[in-house]
């Protein structure tokens, strides 16, 4: 569903990506983990279409994205949740999720679809006429992934959507994942949580350097030493 | 007293359409980070549209507001396509910088074509109600300048109608807010930003039919509209419609009761020292979010 082949990316002259290849197959949560400034920001951004690769190739099911706008990316069904949520702070919940809907192939079913919405994250539903600002950090990640949702994506990619959370809403957002997974939608999560993105995730690639250091099944990754005593620290 | 309050009534009449030219300047700005200095130059053209329109055809001044908007929409979106969209992708900062430049030449050359095409002079409309004024009790108040004041007024409520209530409203919001975001909805942002910049010209295109409904017009006024609208942006803060009307009214009734109280060469140094006093005790203004 998305290839990703030897993206190179760099900010001015300082390359941060050097040849990241990935692949996710429809209906997979795939987990990309590593440390802080391994580039897995910034494969999410250039995928989603806000950074322009320096080299490599994007595909997203079947034809290339890379160097299209991001709005012509959203349009194709592959829906980014930023790091730090980017909510709309001025607007309310309900404004967020309208904006989650503009899509003019959307907007006619965005009534129902925001119903749907507001019956997967009840919390949304009391605060809908609420600044989005003046959500809890919770409530704040649970609109982004709602706002992302309305368009209904084929594709949902998450960057750090457990940071800042209190373990019980890490779970309860890991959960989540799986919800929208078996909803049909492939999911790609960043996680710095790395033992909880494995747990959780299909198949995982290991980042560092701004390299795909390892990849496989979560369950293996998970299992081998290395990656226990350098990331989960067990 | 009597005469402190007819000051008051003429300044918060005045300062409505600073309100009005202040909302167009902080459209663009806050939109795209860009000060366009040249609209009162626009507002100078909305205003010899309107003379114009009435001059040779007897439009009234009012009717041609439906005229004047959508022109200086245009206007504003041939200099934003032509000039100010070259900037879209500098940083905040020099953004800012070389919009205000753009504006500066940009308002020169304005000015210099005004004055060529229709000279120098004064020009004021006249018509069948200019002049005729509503008593209230010793208290006058002119008409046709009531009635500027209330449409600049309900031009204002359908531009919030319009950005809290429609899908592309609310798109030209989110891009102020976060146009990276706002590109992750959808939202053409290069679209957006061209809107914007044509939404607040068409806002000087009103201010400028209003303006030359109580007032007189010549090539000169740009710079002076453009002090005005700047001074109620600051005042103001951004994010507020309707709280940088309020501080437009503010600054109209100060203005005139200074005059009044200290003669009129204070007026416009009493607006720069509110300017001052605001940026120094509350930069973000009255009404400002953060």
């Amino acid at each position: 569903m998305l290839e990703v082949r030897d993206l190179q990316v760099a900010y001015g002259d300082q390359q941060v990506l050097w040849g990241v290849s990935l692949e996710v197959r429809e209906g997979e949560v795939v987990a990309v983990v590593g440390p802080n400034g391994a580039g897995k920001t910034t494969t999410l951004l250039t995928i989603a279409g806000l950074l322009r690769p320096r080299g490599g190739q994007i595909a997203f099911l079947g034809s290339r994205i890379d160097g299209l706008p991001p709005q012509a990316i959203v349009e194709r069904g592959l829906a980014l949740v930023p790091e730090g949520r980017r909510l709309f702070g001025t607007m309310t919940v309900r404004e967020n999720l309208l904006l989650g809907g503009y899509l003019p192939r959307v907007r006619p079913q965005r009534a129902a679809r925001l119903a749907e919405v507001m019956d997967l994250f009840p919390v949304l539903a009391g605060r809908r006429h609420q600044r989005a600002a003046t959500l809890s950090g919770g409530e704040q990640q649970m609109l982004a992934i709602a706002r992302a949702l309305i368009a209904r994506p084929r594709l949902l990619l998450l960057d750090e959507p457990s940071l800042g959370l209190a373990p019980r809403l890490v779970r309860r957002v890991f959960s989540l994942i799986r919800e929208i997974a078996g909803g049909g939608v492939t999911v790609v999560v960043v996680e710095q949580n790395v033992f909880q993105a494995l747990e959780h995730a299909d198949r995982a690639y290991v980042m560092s350097n701004g390299r795909v250091t390892a990849s496989g099944p979560a369950r293996e990754l998970l299992a081998q030493d290395e990656i226990r005593r350098t990331y989960v620290g067990i | 007293m009597t005469i402190l309050l007819q000051n008051a009534i003429f300044g918060a009449l005045v300062g409505g359409l600073y309100g009005v030219a202040a909302v167009g300047l902080a459209l663009a700005f806050g939109v795209l980070k860009m000060l366009n200095v040249s609209h009162g130059e626009l507002i100078m053209l909305g205003g010899y549209l309107s003379f114009w329109l009435f001059t040779l055809w007897g439009v009234d001044p009012f009717l041609s507001l439906a005229l004047t908007a959508p022109a200086l929409f245009l206007v504003g979106a041939v200099l934003y396509q032509g000039l100010f969209s070259r900037l879209i992708r500098f940083p905040d900062e020099e953004k800012l910088k070389s919009s205000i430049l753009i504006g500066f030449g940009l308002a020169l050359i304005l000015q210099t074509l005004a004055i060529l095409a229709w000279q120098a002079d004064e020009r004021a409309i006249t018509t069948a109600y200019t002049g005729q004024v509503l008593r209230l009790g010793t208290l006058v108040v002119p008409i046709s300048r009531l009635a500027a004041f209330a449409l600049g007024f309900v031009a204002l409520g359908g531009l919030h109608l319009f950005l809290s209530r429609t899908d592309s409203g609310r798109a030209i919001r989110a891009t102020a807010e976060d146009w990276q975001a706002a590109s992750l909805m959808g939202i053409p942002v290069r679209r957006t930003y061209l809107y914007a910049f044509g939404l607040g010209s068409a806002l000087a295109g009103v201010s400028g039919t209003l303006v030359s409904i109580g007032d007189a017009i010549s090539p000169s006024i740009g710079l002076s509209w453009t002090l005005k609208a700047l001074i109620v942006v600051v005042l103001a803060g951004l994010g507020s419609i309707f709280g940088t009307f309020v501080a437009g009214v503010l600054l109209g009734i100060v203005e005139s009761i200074s005059a009044f109280l200290l003669g009129g060469v204070y007026r416009e140094v009493v607006g720069l020292v509110l300017f001052l006093l605001i940026l120094s005790v509350r930069p973000a203004g009255l009404f400002g979010r953060n």
